[in-house]
């Protein structure tokens, strides 16, 4: 009994972090398939969200307006970017677009540095609720809304993909940017618009988990690379992919330190990613699905 | 004509240390050689054979650790301990590259990530060997027959072992291994067809990077004489691969000029940038957005980083040399 | 190409001279009977980066110093100039930070840095170079062992003192089976290493040790399988965010166990983060962040108030890391006051050591200094306090 308990709460907390990677990765895989690059500035996005938010809050700003207010400075940050760093070098390589971003994000982190300081920060959201009880494992009320609201982030990306003109633009251009760029469609705007869709992904995602991991200036680029782990081992091509890479990713993270104990706990996360990628080079979803070649 | 301003280098390197006769810049020069080792094995494996490292750290690592538990640990020769780490940096690298070299393209990079990632945390957790977290102190200085090398000679140590480095990594781009490498660069599957054992040749030069870091890892450790994990994150080898990068990757000459580049730049706007400001996180702030602005306009301006951004500027002059020459041979007739 | 190399490198390399020649003060003869001009001291801290929680509030008393030290009319008349640099909590950086202290702006003596890590990469170079260093971290690695540790001194409690406190502690409240949990750097597993010499010397079990990572996001896992093995009480052994975290999931799992913390909590910012969880939390500490509950009696009382009046006024909240890096400093100041300068910076250096060694009877922030040529920490477990917080305040325990 006391076996079950414990396991549920270690899938809990695996799903809770599993959920936050997710996030970062969507964020990813959106931009990495229509303009190719992967953009390290994504966890960056995520900082700047919520510590804008947590900023915002500490004003006596309410909890709702300060994210829209956090979310849209955010995307508007992407926004700049995209058009002063990544718009600018069209005619660089890959390779040269991921040290664009990575060069950006190190800008991100100064300016954060500047204006938020060194201290971490918090967001109480959720700081006067019990936590709930589960099968004997105890459940938080941040933890319980990051999955929630990573569910409903994750459907609107789809909506907006699926059911909008923009949308269909931007999948087109996934698909297949050269036939998409045939048919009119201009890839500096859907470059553009997938950055800006990320950033508020990655923005809100930040805002989720402050509650839960608190906010400090320097955190975007561990979230960079547990993002982009999970993206990769999602396959790197579809949202669904990538969500399943971050919650793989936090399950196993809580599991290794659950059962093998808490000093191997991210040796063991990651051998097991290497064995994933050589057993099944292409990424997990995308070797059952075959889609890419 | 061509040879001149490489021997001026040459000269300005050996003559550093003399030039300005400080601890101080001794150190710049002998940080910007040990990362320059590291950065040309890595601008070979990146640059020629077009596979990205982002785990390069852990085989500075494996230098640096084996050098430094054989001789604090075991009392083993530090010149003993330089080619055991190299060894066995070379084995795990063959160990680890046999499977990762198989994967294409952003799969390699995060299996080098990983990779890097778990030697790290291993290290943090084998403390009856490494010392875990608190870090390894009391490694013995090099010494030459008794006597011990001062940051002078540790410096001249160091820069003649980039020279040998560089000369080695020079005759391979430019053998018949070389001209094949960069066929994988260009095409892999065009260089399959044309006969070249490509994944052979990757691993070659994955092994022959691993064992440039952990070189380098060695002499970095009989340097500082004390370090820890944290010397090795990946923030490292992110650090490594933004090196090479800046430098321009398919340059041996370019890797070191990128190492150099960003650790002058390190240290001049943290001479600068206090100047004007006095809040100490407001400086730091400064000084990392500063920092990462330069290395996007690098990017962006200098798509083939600092060597290739050279090259460019030669051939336009050149080509408006041979122009003007041109207007006035026009004019005489 | 490798013309403008050259002339590339060749510019970079006048930029670097031109930065440091600007930072430098023209070197002007010294008055009459004066050795020095200004006494040139340096002061390296972790400002930026992992270490910053420890290094920011350091740092800020530091410069409390050095205004202090000069609006009293300077050291025996001369004025004290600190040359403040920021390793960013990077040991490549505070080598590199050092040297340029000690070849650039030839300083007397170095004071840092925040973490244990970055002070044990300056070790040999402050030992080769024969320059004293003063630390602000409070590994005992950083100052034993003591032959090959002539030059280094430190004014942070030792782990092992904080660690027997809380122990004492435990075992007065009938205490005997613990579970440990601590973070995956230098101060978590210098704690952890002391933790398993002490525990058993004093009848302690330690039932279970775990760790985490600085910047892990979520402790419930660890807790969890803490909760298992059914301890007395857990001890906890780090710093905000981390520190707060794992105090927030200890009551969301509904632990009831007594929890202690490390010193690493004391600053205003670990209870702002726990967000009213941290009622009940116990540690032992310097007695800065209580000064007030102090009995009138206790010697550093004036001093703590002193203190704090400034630094709040300035920074805003306390934090038992300022302690350490005005310590740092004025344990130099202190002895360049018992210190007959020469004028020549490596024999003075020399001087400053001896007298470094001699402190004797210094009330400072962290506790009353008695430095020995046995001791190069001057503080012994006498001068920590347990706190227990309550209502979000802390309280300080009657012995």
């Amino acid at each position: 009994m006391e076996g079950m308990a414990s396991l549920t709460q270690f899938l809990l907390v695996g799903l809770t972090l599993g959920s936050i990677y997710a996030l970062v990765a969507v964020g990813f895989v959106l931009v990495y398939n229509v303009t190719g690059v992967l953009n390290f500035t994504q966890g960056e996005f995520c900082m700047l969200g919520a510590m804008l938010a947590a900023t915002f809050v500490r004003l006596g700003i309410h909890f709702l307006p300060a994210s829209f207010l956090a979310v849209s400075i955010v995307v508007l940050a992407a926004a700049l970017l995209e058009r002063a760093a990544i718009s600018s070098a069209r005619k660089a390589t890959p390779l040269t677009l991921i040290f664009i971003t990575l060069g950006a994000a190190i800008v991100i982190r100064g300016v954060a540095l500047l204006f938020f300081g060194t201290e971490p920060y918090t967001l109480p959201v959720f700081q006067n609720l019990r936590p709930l009880q589960l099968a004997g494992a105890s459940v938080t009320w941040a933890s319980l809304s990051a999955l929630v609201v990573g569910v409903i982030v994750v459907l609107l990306v789809f909506l907006l993909l699926e059911r909008t003109m923009a949308g269909k633009a931007l999948r087109a251009c996934m698909i297949n940017r050269l036939a998409a760029q045939l048919m009119g469609i201009s890839p500096q705007l859907m470059s553009l618009l997938a950055f800006v869709l990320s950033a508020a992904v990655g923005a809100v995602a930040g805002i989720i988990i402050a509650p839960i991991t608190l906010a400090v200036y320097d955190m975007g680029l561990m979230l960079s690379l547990k993002g982009f782990i999970a993206a990769t081992l999602g396959g790197l091509a579809s949202a669904p992919g990538a969500i399943a890479g971050g919650l793989l990713l936090g399950v196993l993270e809580a599991l290794g330190a659950g059962y093998i104990g808490s000093g191997y706990k991210d040796v063991a996360a990651f051998i097991v990613l290497l064995i994933v990628l050589f057993v099944r080079p292409d990424g997990l979803i995308s070797a059952v699905r075959g889609e890419r070649v | 004509m061509r040879k001149w301003p490489l021997l001026l280098t040459v000269l300005l390197v050996l003559l550093y240390p003399y030039l300005l006769q400080s601890t101080y810049f001794r150190t710049i020069g002998i940080f910007i050689g040990i990362r320059a080792i590291v950065v040309i094995g890595l601008c070979l494996l990146m640059g020629y054979a077009g596979q990205a490292s982002l785990g390069q750290a852990a085989f500075y690592a494996l230098g640096a650790y084996t050098s430094g538990v054989l001789t604090v640990r075991y009392g083993v020769s530090p010149w003993l301990a330089l080619p055991a780490g190299i060894i066995l940096a070379s084995v795990v690298a063959a160990a680890v590259g046999w499977p990762a070299l198989k994967l294409r393209g952003h799969f390699l990079a995060l299996a080098t990530l990983s990779f890097g990632l778990i030697v790290y945390f291993l290290l943090k957790q084998w403390s009856f060997l490494t010392g875990g977290p608190s870090g390894l102190s009391g490694i013995p200085a090099l010494s030459v027959a008794g006597a011990r090398l001062r940051s002078a000679e540790y410096y001249y140590l160091v820069w003649g072992t980039v020279a040998l480095v560089a000369w080695l990594a020079h005759n391979i781009v430019h053998s018949r291994i070389g001209r094949s490498l960069r066929a994988i660069h260009d095409s892999e599957t065009a260089a399959e067809c044309l006969g070249v054992d490509t994944f052979r040749l990757k691993l070659q030069l994955f092994v022959l990077s691993a064992a440039y870091a952990a070189l380098a890892g060695t002499l970095y450790a009989h340097f500082v004489r004390f370090f820890s994990p944290a010397a090795f994150g990946f923030k490292v080898s992110i650090e490594f691969a933004i090196m090479a990068a800046l430098g321009g990757m398919a340059s041996i000459y370019g890797g070191v000029l990128g190492v150099a580049t960003v650790t002058l730049l390190i240290e001049v706007l943290r001479a600068v940038v206090p100047l004007a400001l006095p809040a100490a996180h407001a400086v730091a702030a400064v000084e990392t957005a500063v920092f990462g602005l330069i290395l996007v306009a690098v990017f962006i301006f200098l798509p083939d980083g600092l060597a290739g951004g050279a090259q460019q500027l030669r051939t336009r002059l050149v080509a408006r040399r041979a122009a003007a020459a041109g207007q006035t041979k026009e004019a005489r007739s | 190409m490798q013309k403008r190399r050259r002339i590339l490198s060749v510019l970079l390399l006048s930029a670097v001279l031109l930065a440091s020649g600007c930072g430098r003060k023209a070197a002007t003869p010294p008055a009459a009977g004066k050795p020095y001009e200004v006494i040139r001291v340096g002061a390296i801290f972790d400002v930026t980066g992992t270490g910053a929680p420890l290094g920011v509030p350091a740092e800020q008393s530091a410069r409390m110093v050095v205004e202090k030290v000069n609006a009293e009319g300077g050291i025996n008349g001369i004025p004290l100039e600190v040359v403040f640099l920021n390793n960013e909590s990077v040991e490549d950086k505070t080598v590199l930070a050092f040297n340029r202290l000690v070849d650039e702006d030839r300083v007397l003596a170095v004071a840092g840095a925040s973490q244990s890590g970055t002070t044990l990469a300056m070790v040999p170079a402050a030992t080769e170079a024969e320059v004293p260093l003063v630390s602000a971290a409070a590994a005992v690695s950083i100052v034993e062992p003591l032959p090959d540790r002539r030059w280094i001194f430190k004014v942070a409690p030792n782990d092992s003192h904080v660690i027997r406190r809380a122990l004492e502690h435990m075992l007065e409240n009938g205490i005997r089976r613990i579970a440990w949990l601590s973070v995956n750097n230098a101060f978590g597993h210098s704690g952890k290493k002391q933790l398993e010499m002490l525990a058993p010397q004093m009848g302690i079990e330690v039932l279970l040790a775990e760790t985490f990572e600085a910047n892990d996001a979520d402790m419930r896992v660890q807790l969890t399988r803490i909760n298992g093995v059914k301890p007395d009480a857990v001890f906890a052994w780090g710093i905000p965010p981390a520190a707060s975290i794992i105090t927030r999931n200890y009551r969301e799992l509904g632990l009831t166990m007594p929890l202690y913390h490390s010193h690493g909590v004391g600053s205003r910012r670990f209870l702002e983060l726990a967000e009213g969880t941290a009622d009940g939390v116990m540690f032992a500490i310097g007695p800065l962040i209580v000064a007030e509950q102090l009995p009138d009696t206790h010697p550093q009382k004036q001093k703590l108030l002193e203190y704090l009046s400034v630094f709040e006024s300035k920074h805003g909240t306390r934090s038992t890391f300022g302690a350490h890096g005005y310590d740092a400093l004025m344990l130099i100041v202190q002895a360049l006051r018992n210190t007959t300068l020469t004028g020549d910076v490596s024999k003075d250096r020399a001087l400053l050591r001896d007298s470094l060694e001699q402190v004797q009877n210094y009330v400072g922030i962290g506790g009353t200094f008695n430095v020995s040529p046995t001791d190069h920490v001057g503080l012994d477990e006498e001068d920590l306090v347990m706190v227990r917080v309550e209502n979000n305040e802390w309280k300080l325990l009657a012995d």
